[in-house]
């Protein structure tokens, strides 16, 4: 009980410490008596600094300033029926609302409307001019420019003079929009019970997109601020039957998602893809057929990017279970779905200069011409379990399952394609329609010798079979055991430890890969895993926490590839009760992610090996008061720190030249500190006035595309004339500073 | 004799076995009062009890603690009514799987909290009036009861590359069903890919070129708890790319850092399409 109340009392100090941060389900009120209403409402008035220095400060959230409604809760009871209605952050950017209306003992129904922001950058730059829809244009000026412009020089200079003067730098940003909704229907049947489930998401914005454009001659890569529009839907109607010990159900779920985005560029127009300018051209040029205007460059006028099809899945699930009395339970679940995709093909080039010699017909299982793509997968899955303790000393469970993903869509067979627009490859491409099974089956026991001891022991057989990949056939199995000692209320101490061992039946690599190359996701592996929880009270009002964790991987047959690695992690927490209603926690974590890359470049040349051991280490600290001020104050505090760097050492032989390629990767580093303050006064039994201030720092060194800063100059050859968004995340700095004004009727 | 004291063993075994498996014996033999007699007392714990006021008529007082009035008649002696908060984790869960024992929590009995003896009440808190929550946790967020044992997770959340967890956007059961599941972790769906895409739907497929690693398992790259790179990577590109593709060719060099192939996106500057495309010139991903 001592326990219980002590991590209840730890989970008040953070509740009160993260209050600015709860936003999630709505908080109960006390039920209204018939006929009546009830609720409470939260509003504020604000004022925020340094929030226009990065997007990453408001990267999922809005941070208002001036008047803002925190939040609002509204009940009402009616004969049987009760009604809520929740809304946090009403009217911004990440507001949620929720309705729900229930009548005991028969229906529940939840409905509500959710907005997510992300925000990428708000530094970018890009001289693409969204077109419409997909459709990217580049200023036609500087395209005639850089068409008889000499590269290097020329071009560089037109794109960096040009980029420097984009403004305003574009918001690379979207937002998820969400209606979901759901009921709960107990039927007259007694037992029986039917469930409806639906969600639409919409999320409209832009993103940043890269696209390979030409290479040894021109622009290599163009970067813009591209379309979002995706609709997401799901919907699931479902039944459960429940009697005695034996219960049934099943459920239909069935979800489509939709590109919205139609691109229209020169009287061509393609459904889910980008056209996108070429920075150096305004028609088409090949090899073979030049655009005399723009000698130095033999690329298309216009690129062409897929963007994500339309699909859609079907499941039907079914499961049953019965109950042996009160000790075990058996289930088993057995589900069958489809994916689809059936998209027209994209062409495969607008670059009208390219002329093949035969037209470029995809032919279905290397026979058939077909215009559009007959994508299919059968997914089937079951499950089976059966657990209990049949004796007070002794409990188990065994399972089997099944998962299948039945690549059922055809091959296709390209006779050719276009290498970023410039001209036919020469060669034609297959597809491979890549599919798996994943099955797993095991069993563990537990023992409990006395009320404070107990001992655990498993093991599982993980297989997975593949097709198109160098391992068709992997076996994995796996032991572990466990044990949990409570001695007495002075707290409780458990251990886990499992070995796993993976195994392939034989691994074919291409011919371009030296020989013990291996990727780590099919290599052979021994995985060993250790963990440590502790939870100690040595006097009543002093609570602290333990827990160790070590995961260490080693590839035996690799010898390229990942050949080891690693997860460390410790934290260490505490709570004390300070009396005179103060108290404190803290806590400090750590955790390290390493691990090996033995590489060669080119076999043949020991000079040429090298590796490199990739380092990424976190710590996570922070401090926390809570305390009650005679019967109308509290006051609450909490800071925090996570800190993290992250690096990349390469290693090269002794004499090596390594390719001229010594200069290490700079440091990964990223570091936030957070401080959070408030202090409410009860004015009266129903209203409370809060101040709260919130301040955070984001220090961060080379993180996301920061670690090379995009580069419009002459780099090696073929870079010099990339056009790049210029989008980068740098640090923030801000506090937030409100009073809120919190009220129950 | 050996046989006979075999035979004796599994008697017992089996006597055991169908004892445990035997329905429990009557309760005591106390009545229903009604939750007005507990007001009388326990007025802080009855007036915020947001699970009667969910189910009124249904779950009161006594639908969980049993009936009361041995406990009133013996002017409040605790030791004649049951308090789940008091009883071994397999007993106290009992109480609440009385009613909640189906939908997404029926498969409790053997999941992995059971087994690590958790209970309801390790998570939820029916009477706590100071910690509101719909779901009766005992943290206003969901993340602060699981971070309660879950610290590396919370470690992970706090870093810069994260998804909308610690800013309240989604929770931690919007993956995981803590009450059990069939699946590896917990997870809500069958398997990690179907997971992500109930969100990710636009990385679905089938697609005409695809990146296997990517269908299979999303965690091949990915770290949905939290990184220090970019997207949620587990390492930066190029050597996260690297870690499988190390063949001859420009793949295979360690590389500079102002390289082409190195800075903005590294590998993904030119093979955009990292997911897997729907282009015919599809086949090296770049299209």
């Amino acid at each position: 009980m001592r326990r219980t109340s002590w991590l209840a009392g730890i989970l008040v100090v953070v509740a009160a410490i993260g209050r600015s941060w709860s936003e999630e389900t709505p908080p109960p009120v006390p039920a209204p008596a018939e006929g009546t209403t009830s609720g409470d409402v939260a509003i504020g008035v604000g004022a925020v600094d340094g929030l226009d220095e990065s997007s990453k400060a408001q990267q999922y959230r809005e941070i208002p300033s001036g008047f803002f409604l925190d939040q609002f809760n509204f009940a009402a009871a009616k004969h049987d029926w009760r009604f809520d209605l929740f809304a946090v952050d009403l009217l911004q950017e990440d507001q949620r609302i929720v309705f729900s209306a229930q009548k005991t003992k028969t229906l529940r129904i939840n409905v509500g409307y959710d907005q997510i922001p992300a925000w990428y950058s708000n530094t970018a730059a890009t001289l693409f001019a969204n077109g419409g829809g997909g459709t990217m244009l580049f200023p036609a000026t500087i395209r005639q420019a850089n068409e008889t412009a000499t590269p290097v020089a020329g071009i560089a200079t037109n794109l960096q003079t040009s980029l420097a003067a984009a403004q305003p730098f574009p918001d690379l940003r979207y937002r998820r929009d969400r209606a979901f909704g759901d009921l709960t229907w107990q039927t007259p049947v007694p037992g029986l019970t039917a469930t409806a489930a639906f969600s639409q998401e919409l999320r409209n914005g832009t993103h940043d997109q890269t696209l390979s454009t030409n290479f040894s001659v021109g622009t290599d890569v163009t970067e813009f601020a591209a379309t979002t529009d995706f609709t997401s839907r799901q919907a699931s109607l479902g039944v459960d039957y429940a009697h005695k010990r034996f219960d049934v159900g099943g459920s239909v779920v069935w979800s489509e998602f939709h590109d919205d985005m139609t691109s229209t560029s020169l009287g061509t127009t393609v459904n889910d893809a980008y056209i996108v300018d070429n920075p150096l051209r305004a028609t088409d040029g090949t090899p073979a057929v030049p655009n005399p205007a723009a000698p130095n460059n033999l690329a298309s006028s216009r690129f062409l990017l897929s963007a994500p099809p339309d699909s859609r899945q079907a499941w039907v699930n079914l499961h049953a279970g019965w109950r042996f009395a009160d000790w075990g339970r058996a289930s088993i679940e057995f589900a069958v779905g489809e994916n689809q995709q059936d998209e027209n093909f994209l062409p495969f080039t607008l670059n009208s200069a390219i002329v093949p010699v035969t037209p470029l017909v995809i032919l279905k299982d290397g026979t058939t011409a077909v215009s559009a793509y007959d994508g299919k997968i059968d997914l089937t899955r079951w499950d089976a379990r059966i657990s209990g303790h049949p004796l007070r000393w002794f409990s188990f469970e065994a399972f089997a399952h099944d998962y299948h993903y039945d690549n059922k869509t055809p091959t296709y067979v390209l006779p050719d394609w276009v290498s970023a627009d410039v001209a036919l490859d020469g060669a034609a491409a297959t597809s491979e329609p890549f599919g798996y099974e994943q099955q797993s089956y095991g069993a563990n026991a537990t023992f409990r010798p006395n009320p404070r001891l107990s001992l655990g022991i498993g093991g599982r057989r993980e297989s997975w079979d593949r097709t198109f990949r160098f391992v068709d056939h992997t076996d994995e199995d796996i032991f572990d055991i466990n044990a949990a000692w409570t001695p007495g209320a002075i707290g409780e101490i458990r251990l886990s430890y499992s070995h796993g061992e993976r195994r392939f039946d034989s691994y074919t690599s291409t011919t371009n890969d030296p020989a013990g190359l291996r990727t780590f996701d099919l290599a052979n592996r021994d995985r060993d895993k250790f963990q440590i929880m502790a939870s100690i009270t040595p006097i009543d009002r002093l609570q602290l926490g333990l827990q160790l964790f070590s995961l260490e991987d080693t590839y035996p047959d690799s010898t390229f590839g990942v050949t080891s690695a690693k997860d460390d992690s410790w934290t260490l927490d505490f709570a004390v009760d300070c009396g005179k209603g103060v108290t404190v926690t803290g806590d400090y974590g750590e955790d390290r992610y390493q691990w090996t890359l033995d590489a060669r470049y080119a076999a043949v040349d020991p000079l040429d090996d090298w590796s490199t051991t990739p380092d990424d280490k976190t710590k996570n600290y922070g401090l926390g008061v809570l305390a009650s001020v005679g019967k109308r104050w509290s006051l609450g505090a909490h800071a925090a720190v996570n800190d993290a760097v992250g690096k990349q050492p390469a290693y090269f032989v002794p004499g090596g030249q390594a390719n001229g390629n010594g200069t290490p990767f700079p440091d990964t580093s990223s570091k936030l500190e957070t401080f959070s303050a408030d202090a409410t006064w009860k004015l009266r039994k129903h209203l409370d006035l809060s101040f709260l201030v919130t301040y955070e720092n984001w220090d961060e060194a080379n993180f996301q595309r920061d670690i090379m800063v995009p580069w419009m100059g002459a780099v090696d050859g073929g870079a010099s004339e990339s056009v790049y968004l210029g989008a980068r995340v740098p640090g923030y700095d801000f506090t937030w500073a409100r009073v809120v004004m919190h009220y129950w009727f | 004799m050996g046989r006979l004291t075999f035979v004796a063993a599994v008697s017992c075994f089996v006597l055991a076995l169908g004892a445990r498996a035997a329905e429990p014996a009557a309760a005591a033999p106390a009545t229903h009062v009604g939750p007005e007699v507990c007001a009388t007392c326990h007025e802080a714990e009855t007036a915020s009890l947001r699970h009667y006021a969910d189910h009124p008529g249904v779950a009161d007082c006594e639908g969980c603690h049993g009936p009361g009035s041995a406990h009133v008649e013996a002017g409040g002696d605790a030791t004649k009514i049951m308090n789940p908060g008091k009883l071994a984790p397999a007993a106290a869960a009992k109480t609440c799987l009385g009613c909640h024992d189906q939908q997404h929590v029926r498969d409790w009995p053997g999941s992995t909290h059971q087994r690590a003896d958790l209970s309801c009440l390790s998570c939820h808190a029916i009477h706590n009036k100071d910690v509101k929550n719909a779901a009766l946790l005992k943290a206003p967020v969901q993340a602060d009861v699981c971070f309660g044992c879950h610290k590396m997770q919370r470690i992970q959340t706090m870093m810069s590359s994260h998804m909308p967890l610690r800013e309240s956007k989604m929770q931690c059961s919007d993956c995981h069903n803590p009450h059990g599941s069939t699946t590896k972790a917990l997870l809500v769906d069958a398997s990690v890919q179907d997971n992500c895409i109930r969100c990710h739907m636009e990385k679905r497929g089938p697609l005409l070129f695809e990146h296997p690693p990517v269908r299979e398992n999303c965690l091949n790259c990915h770290d949905p708890h939290g990184s220090l790179h970019d997207n949620l990577l587990v390492a930066t590109p190029p050597r996260l790319c690297q870690s499988c593709h190390l063949g001859t060719s420009h793949p295979g060099q360690p590389r500079n850092q102002t390289s082409r192939f190195v800075f903005n996106k590294s590998c993904v500057n030119c093979h955009t399409q990292i997911h897997g495309t729907q282009s015919p010139n599809g086949t090296a991903l770049m299209r």
